[in-house]
């Protein structure tokens, strides 16, 4: 009898999770195979899920009106120097709180943390004041400088650090390693899945941003991808076929990135709340 | 490994100092911001190569997101660092006394007054590329149920004559409404027009107020909405009209000019046409489009002044015009249209012929832009669906509405 309620409840779910999955696939599905439509099939009634008549005419037409390789650089180049100085910063800091003892340390621990619970736009107004003061509006330094520092990266470190035994610390001391030698040589090695962690959340979070662009670039050599995006949204009107196909074309390296990576993500996703 | 990030990091830091603002403001190039030219068949950007060629000028023309042409201007400006020229639709009063007066070129090119943005007896801004409310219908659903739409301005229908029409042709056909209408205060204005609304209107003592038939408009627009003529959803809960129309299950749609471009292009599933709108009272239409403004201070005004002359000129008007599928602004202008030319014909009557209250309207409001630190954007809008939602009754709606008008506008 408590086998059959188990192997019902574990088809109940199986199924859920199905339809959860479908619910996920289907706009994606649906942006993908739309983007083969040529323009007259988008709002032809009733609608088909599959293309009539295929064709690749919009990623043709996009790919020649919109300038995506420079748009991929200029993402890429903010994508991978923020995440790789987030990981330096945030190590760094993070070793220091959980190993170091200092009077105000806590205090300012207590201080990082409170700093999560002011959202971004919060903060928008003063960063950018900041930024334009430095002479980094319209650069894509402009668009690296304030996202390097997270909290959240600083505590992932402080946690993993307070794991490592003091133990391993002082041995390396004794055998007169000198600080630097101990973070770069010892703490940072064995600190691998955290560092990987954030490396994924911070290249999610770069690729993807999108309101801080907006705001800090203004030439277009120096658009990211999520900015190029938005020109296609006119004052009255909107170019559907373009639009289908640029945005599929712009989540194709995450979706590479994801293909390659996908077992450390699926890793990340599911360890983030946890310790280590 | 320590040797390797020590190199990263100085890789880095040289990267950084490299990507950092290199200042732009000492060259005399002019940098013209606008919004969605690339979808426009890069029309100011071939008109730009076109100026740089010939003057051997460095007009670079940058395309910014129409939603934030306002935000983005207002940082550049902020910055102490405004472009030298930009097309929009949207003023922030943050701009105002830094622009320069456009009135000499404007009257030496003859584009049309009515259309000067004023502040103070300054010309602020020129209208650039015109737009116009026109109605469309389903071709193919008018011939399938024998119903006649007017093909002259000589038998233009009255609105009631048009709903029986529509109802005639959703009767007949699989047609699943009448009539749609962009969820849009402008488009809905331009219906009171036609049924002789004289707009939002200040009176002497600076409050603002509308006639009796703005009323009697709204009545007979949200009959339409309550009998089903009209998709509801459309107005209380955003659906998108143009889809609706190129789906090809209703028989009426009142848009603009700009969707001809993409109907030319992207509407094969049935015939469509341009027709001339129904009248009430007046004939109307409504203008809008982009305007052209000019920042002070940038170190090139001259050659910004030489430029917006040369684009005014007639023959450069037409050719953008017809690059950008935009109705001109320049007095005799013709224009020979890579797509629709009957449409842009019917367009261009229909301006000719539509009463003052849309161009007064529309350079108000956009003149009030400048001024006033509040907007009445969308005001009227969201009064209507309140209407259409029985929330509140027609009278109320326009109260409140021009309660708005007096509190942000009337001690302007």
């Amino acid at each position: 009898m408590l086998k059959f309620k188990e192997n019902q409840s574990s088809i109940f779910l199986t199924v859920l999770m199905y339809v959860m999955v479908f619910l996920f696939i289907f706009p994606i599905l649906w942006l993908l195979l739309s983007s083969f439509k040529p323009g007259g099939e988008l709002f032809d009634y009733p609608l088909s899920f599959l293309p009539e008549n295929p064709t690749v005419e919009n990623y043709e037409y996009a790919w020649t009106t919109m300038n995506f390789v420079r748009y991929f650089v200029n993402t890429a180049i903010v994508t991978v120097v923020t995440t790789v100085l987030t990981i330096l910063a945030s190590a760094s800091c993070g070793f220091a709180l959980a190993k170091y003892k200092y009077k105000w340390l806590s205090v300012f621990f207590i201080c990082i943390l409170a700093t999560t619970m002011l959202p971004t736009e919060v903060i928008m107004n003063p960063t950018f004041t900041v930024i334009q003061t430095l002479g980094l509006y319209d650069s894509l330094a402009g668009l690296i400088v304030p996202s390097i520092s997270t909290a959240t990266g600083i505590f992932m470190f402080r946690q993993f650090f307070l794991t490592v035994p003091d133990d391993l610390l002082e041995s390396a001391r004794i055998d007169g390693a000198s600080e630097g030698k101990t973070f770069f040589r010892l703490m940072l090695p064995i600190s691998k899945p955290i560092i990987i962690t954030l490396a994924i959340f911070s290249f999610q979070w770069r690729w993807n941003d999108y309101i801080w662009p907006l705001i800090v670039i203004s030439s277009p050599e120096k658009y990211t991808l999520q900015i190029a995006l938005r020109n296609i949204v006119g004052a009255n009107s909107i170019d559907w076929p373009l639009l289908l196909s640029a945005s599929v074309i712009s989540i194709l390296p995450m979706v590479i990135l994801f293909f390659v990576f996908q077992r450390y993500i699926m890793d990340s996703q599911a360890t983030s709340g946890l310790k280590d | 490994m320590k040797k390797g990030i020590g190199l990263a990091a100085l890789l880095l830091i040289v990267f950084l100092t490299a990507c950092g603002n290199s200042g732009s403001s000492s060259d005399n190039s002019i940098e013209f911001l606008v919004s969605g030219d690339s979808v426009e068949g890069n029309a100011i950007s071939t008109m730009a190569k076109k100026y740089n060629e010939e003057n051997d000028a460095n007009v670079k023309v940058v395309d910014v997101p129409y939603e934030d042409m306002a935000t983005r201007v207002t940082n550049m400006v902020r910055d102490g660092n405004p472009p030298e020229l930009i097309r929009t639709t949207k003023f922030s009063p943050l701009w105002q006394d830094q622009l320069l007066n456009l009135g000499e070129i404007g009257k030496e090119r003859n584009v049309d007054e009515s259309l000067f943005i004023k502040v103070e007896n300054e010309v602020k801004a020129l209208p650039l590329d015109l737009t116009a409310v026109g109605m469309f219908v389903n071709k193919d659903l008018f011939e399938e149920a024998g119903v006649e739409y007017p093909t002259s301005e000589d038998d233009i229908w009255t609105w009631e004559k048009f709903t029986s029409s529509v109802k005639k042709v959703t009767e007949n056909t699989n047609a699943e409404y009448g009539f749609v209408m962009d969820q849009s205060e402008h488009r809905l204005l331009t219906m009171l027009y036609q049924f002789g609304s004289e707009g939002i209107r200040p009176n002497g003592n600076g409050e603002y107020q509308v006639n009796q038939e703005t009323n009697e408009g709204i009545e007979f627009f949200t009959q339409l909405n309550n009998e089903g003529v009209m998709p509801k959803n459309v107005w209380t809960s955003g659906a998108n009209a143009a889809s609706l129309f190129k789906s090809g299950r209703v028989a009426a749609y009142m848009s603009g000019n700009w969707q001809l471009q993409d109907f030319s292009e992207n509407i094969t599933n049935f015939e469509w046409a341009s027709v001339y709108m129904p009248k009430e009272d007046t004939r109307a239409t409504n203008l809008g489009g982009n305007y052209i403004v000019a920042f002070d201070g940038t170190g090139n005004e001259k050659a910004t002044n030489n430029f917006i002359s040369w684009l005014y000129k007639k023959e450069n008007h037409e050719q953008m015009s017809r690059i950008g599928g935009y109705l001109p602004v320049v007095e005799n202008a013709e224009v020979n249209y890579q797509f629709a030319q009957e449409s842009f014909e019917i367009y261009q009557n229909e301006i000719d012929a539509s009463a003052e209250v849309s161009s007064y309207m529309q350079t108000e409001i956009v003149a009030k832009q400048l001024i006033a630190e509040e907007s009445t954007n969308n005001v009227l809008r969201e009064e209507v669906i309140g209407v259409l939602n029985n929330d509140k009754s027609i009278e109320e709606a326009l109260n409140n509405t021009t309660d708005a008008y007096t509190e942000a506008y009337g001690n302007n």
